[in-house]
């Protein structure tokens, strides 16, 4: 069982998340400076036609409190 | 109405552009790959066409053979939009007069359209690519 597996040595969960959402929000950002919704540049980004968010843009936008 | 051709193998990269070409005002075709597409544009010729790379059947250098050997297609405005990075497909995509070429890791959407326009315009532009 899942349950049953030692703690992952990975980023804490609320770290992940907090990364997460700032994902999110670039790709919130760049959907709307090309009028997409950003589930779908979201998804673009995720087939790989779309370019992977980077850190800098992440760090450019300010991170998520 | 503008029209498009997306050529890509991958359905979700080519669901995602045809929706994105079709809210920028363009009338989209979608194909799999060069084989594909090469059917369509016997159908109707668009006034741009998209092109992925490596693709199963006929990939986007080998369209682009067939395409610029017919008088009639050789000023198509052809933009290449590929995941590789790679010196030998610039260079064959030069070889057969494409000189936008956007590689999916680092472009931006909004130059990619930009550049649509332009081709559309001056089937010879060259746009600022990554």
């Amino acid at each position: 069982m899942i349950s049953d597996l030692p703690p992952s040595d990975a980023q804490p969960v609320d770290q992940q998340l907090r990364r997460f959402r700032d994902i999110l929000r670039v790709i919130e950002r760049r959907a709307a400076l090309v009028n997409m919704s950003r589930d779908d540049y979201f998804a673009g980004v995720i087939a790989g036609t779309f370019p992977k968010v980077e850190q800098h843009e992440i760090d450019e936008l300010g991170h998520e409190n | 109405m503008n029209s498009i051709l997306v050529v890509d193998d991958d359905s979700d990269s080519r669901a995602i552009l045809a929706k994105f070409f079709r809210g920028a005002g363009f009338q989209v075709r979608a194909a799999p790959n060069g084989r594909e597409a090469l059917i369509a544009l016997a159908g109707a010729v668009p006034d741009v066409i998209v092109l992925d790379v490596m693709m199963p059947e006929m990939n986007g250098i080998e369209f682009l053979g067939v395409v610029r050997s017919y008088l009639r297609w050789a000023q198509l405005p052809i933009i290449v939009l590929t995941a590789y990075d790679s010196p030998d497909i610039t260079e064959a995509a030069h070889a057969h007069g494409v000189r936008s070429i956007f590689r999916k890791a680092s472009y931006q959407l909004s130059d990619l359209l930009r550049c649509v326009h332009r081709v559309r315009q001056d089937p010879e532009a060259t746009c600022e690519t990554c």
